[in-house]
C-alpha cells in the first residue's frame, strides 16, 4: 500500500500544482480580451497536475515508452498539444481525432497486436477500439456543452476518476490507481476553486471562465482512455466496471431526451450526478465483488 | 582417359593420395566440430527461483513454473558455448494466489505485456583457476528491459543415466536490482534487491 508520503505527492502536489496553473489561468483569462485563444489554459493545468504526478509514480519518463502506462505521459503532451488548436480549427480538429482515435490503441496495445493476437483478431479491436475511442470522445465533448452549471463537470470527472481509482485498485492495479488518484485529486482541486471563485470573478464580455470547454476534451479523453485500456487489457479490471465509467458521462446528456426535459427542469444537476453516480458505483461493486473482498484472506 | 592413368600412374597416385589426405584432415576437422554438445533443459528437475526482502525484515521466496531452454556445451573450447532460457513470467509462483495475481498485473512482471523472461548468452569462458565454474556474458531481459550481465554458473554434475542418456547439472545465482528493469512499484514492501537462483539439469538426446 502506499505511503502517506507518496499518497502527499501523487494527489496532495500535483492538486496544489493544478490549482495554481487553473487560478493563474482565469485571471490571464480576466485579463485578455480576446478570450476564445485561451481557452487551452485550463488544459494546461491539467496537464501540469497531472506531469507532477505522473513523476512522483514513476519516478522518471521514459523516452521510449516500455509499458503501456508510460504512454500516458505522451498522451498528456498530445493532449495538451491538441487543446492549443481544439477550439478554432473545424477541419484539423475532426481528422486529429480520426488519427488519435486510430493511433492510440495501435500504440498503447503494441505488445498484445505482437504477442497475443492474430491479424485478424488484432484488426477487431483496432476497429472496435478506435470507434470506442472516437464515440466516448464525443460524449466528453457533449457532457461540456451540456453541463448545467460550472462545478458539475469537474465534479462529475471527479466521481469518473474515483470510481476508475477504486475499480483498479480493487483488481489489483495500485499503480495505476495512483494515476486515477492523481486526477481525482486535480478535478477535485478545480470543483473546490470553480466553487469558490466563479461568483467573484467577472469579466467585462461575462465570458464564462469557469465553464470547461472542448479544448480540454482531448487531454480528458486520452488520459481516462489510456488509463481504463491499460487496467483491462495489461490489468484485471472488469470489462462491465470499465464499460460502465466509459459509459457514465452518457448521462449529462439526458436533458436532451424529450420526456425527461420536464423532470430535468427542477433539479437537472441531481439527477445527472445521481445517475452517473449510481453508474460508477455499480462498476466499483462488480470489482469489488471480482476481487475477492468479499469472504477470501487478502493478506499477503 | 584409362591409358592417360597407366602412362601416368606416379602422378595419378600422388593426387590420390593428397585426395586422401584432404579427406581424412576433414574427417578430423568435423570430429572436432563434434565436441559440442546440445543439452535440452528437462524443467522436471530444474528450478528458475528469486528472493525478495519483504518490508526490509525477512526473505521470501518465489519460483517460475513453466520455463525452457538449451545449453550448447564445447568442452574443448569453452568459448564456443551457448546458453537460453526462457521462462513464463505468468507462471510466478510464490505459494499465495493473491500475491501471484499482483505480482503478474502491471504493477510488477506485466504479465501480459511482457509474457516471457529472456537470458541469451554473447559468451562464455572457464573462471580462471576454479574447476567447474563458467563465466557467462548475455543479454538479461526482464520487464521489456535488456541488460548485459555476467553470472557465474557451476558445472554441478554430469552423469549418464539409461532414462534419459548423458545429463549435466549448472547452477547460478546473482543479484539484480529490479529498479533497473523498470519494477519501481511498493519499494517500501519489496526491497530493491533480487536474488535470482537458478539450477537446471539438461539432458543431450
Amino acid at each position: 500500500m502506499p505511503t502517506l508520503n507518496q499518497m502527499l505527492s501523487i494527489t496532495i502536489i500535483p492538486a496544489i500544482a493544478c490549482g495554481a496553473l487553473y487560478i493563474a489561468s482565469v485571471f490571464i483569462r480576466t485579463r485578455i480580451k480576446n478570450q476564445s485563444n485561451l481557452l487551452w489554459l485550463t488544459a494546461i493545468s491539467i496537464a501540469g497536475g497531472y506531469l507532477v504526478g505522473y513523476f512522483s509514480i514513476e519516478g522518471k519518463i521514459t523516452l521510449l515508452p516500455i509499458e503501456g502506462i508510460h504512454w500516458l505521459f505522451y498522451f498528456t503532451l498530445f493532449g495538451l498539444f491538441s487543446s492549443t488548436y481544439w477550439d478554432s480549427a473545424g477541419l484539423r480538429r475532426i481528422i486529429s481525432q480520426v488519427l488519435y482515435s486510430i493511433l492510440i490503441p495501435r500504440v498503447l496495445l503494441d505488445a498484445l497486436f505482437k504477442h497475443t493476437w492474430g491479424t485478424f483478431q488484432g484488426i477487431i479491436w483496432w476497429v472496435f477500439l478506435s470507434v470506442v475511442i472516437y464515440v466516448f470522445w464525443n460524449i466528453v465533448i457533449q457532457s461540456f456543452k451540456e453541463s448545467t452549471s460550472n462545478s458539475s463537470i469537474p465534479f462529475i470527472y471527479l466521481c469518473i476518476s474515483g470510481g476508475t481509482a477504486l475499480v483498479l485498485a480493487l483488481s489489483g492495479s495500485l499503480r495505476l490507481a495512483q494515476h486515477a488518484g492523481t486526477l481525482v485529486a486535480l478535478f477535485a482541486a478545480i470543483w473546490i476553486i470553480t466553487l469558490i471563485f466563479q461568483h467573484r470573478i467577472q469579466t467585462e464580455n461575462e465570458i464564462n471562465l469557469f465553464n470547461f470547454t472542448p479544448s480540454v476534451s482531448p487531454l480528458l479523453t486520452f488520459l481516462l482512455i489510456g488509463i481504463w485500456m491499460n487496467g483491462y487489457f495489461y490489468g484485471e479490471a472488469p470489462a462491465i466496471s470499465v464499460l460502465l465509467l466509459a459509459i457514465s458521462p452518457v448521462f449529462t446528456l439526458i436533458g436532451k431526451i424529450n420526456v425527461l426535459q420536464g423532470m430535468m427542469s427542477k433539479k437537472p444537476v441531481l439527477i445527472q450526478l445521481g445517475l452517473i453516480t449510481l453508474c460508477i458505483g455499480i462498476s466499483v461493486i462488480i470489482a469489488a465483488f471480482r476481487s475477492g473482498l468479499f469472504g477470501q484472506d487478502t493478506y499477503y | 582417359m584409362i591409358y592417360w592413368f597407366k602412362r601416368h600412374w606416379q602422378v595419378s597416385f600422388i593426387g590420390l593420395l593428397v585426395l586422401g589426405l584432404l579427406a581424412i584432415s576433414f574427417t578430423q576437422q568435423t570430429e572436432s566440430q563434434n565436441t559440442e554438445k546440445t543439452y535440452n533443459i528437462d524443467a522436471v528437475h530444474s528450478s528458475v527461483l528469486f528472493r525478495a526482502k519483504h518490508m526490509d525484515v525477512a526473505y521470501v521466496y518465489g519460483r517460475f513454473n513453466e520455463f525452457s531452454g538449451y545449453i550448447i556445451l564445447d568442452e574443448a573450447d569453452v568459448s564456443k558455448s551457448k546458453v537460453e532460457l526462457e521462462v513464463k513470467s505468468a507462471s510466478v509462483d510464490t505459494a499465495n494466489d493473491k500475491r501471484d495475481q499482483h505480482l503478474r498485473s502491471s504493477d510488477f512482471f506485466n504479465v501480459k505485456q511482457f509474457p516471457v523472461i529472456t537470458f541469451k548468452s554473447t559468451n562464455v569462458s572457464a573462471k580462471a583457476k576454479k574447476e567447474n565454474m563458467l563465466e557467462v556474458t548475455g543479454e538479461f531481459d526482464l520487464h521489456g528491459v535488456k541488460k548485459t550481465i555476467t553470472i557465474d554458473v557451476e558445472i554441478t554434475g554430469k552423469k549418464t543415466i539409461p532414462q534419459t542418456g548423458e545429463v549435466i547439472g549448472f547452477h547460478t545465482t546473482f543479484d539484480i536490482k529490479r529498479s533497473d528493469y523498470g519494477f519501481n512499484f511498493g519499494m517500501e514492501g519489496v526491497n530493491d534487491d533480487l536474488q535470482i537462483i537458478v539450477s537446471v539439469e539438461a539432458a543431450n538426446k
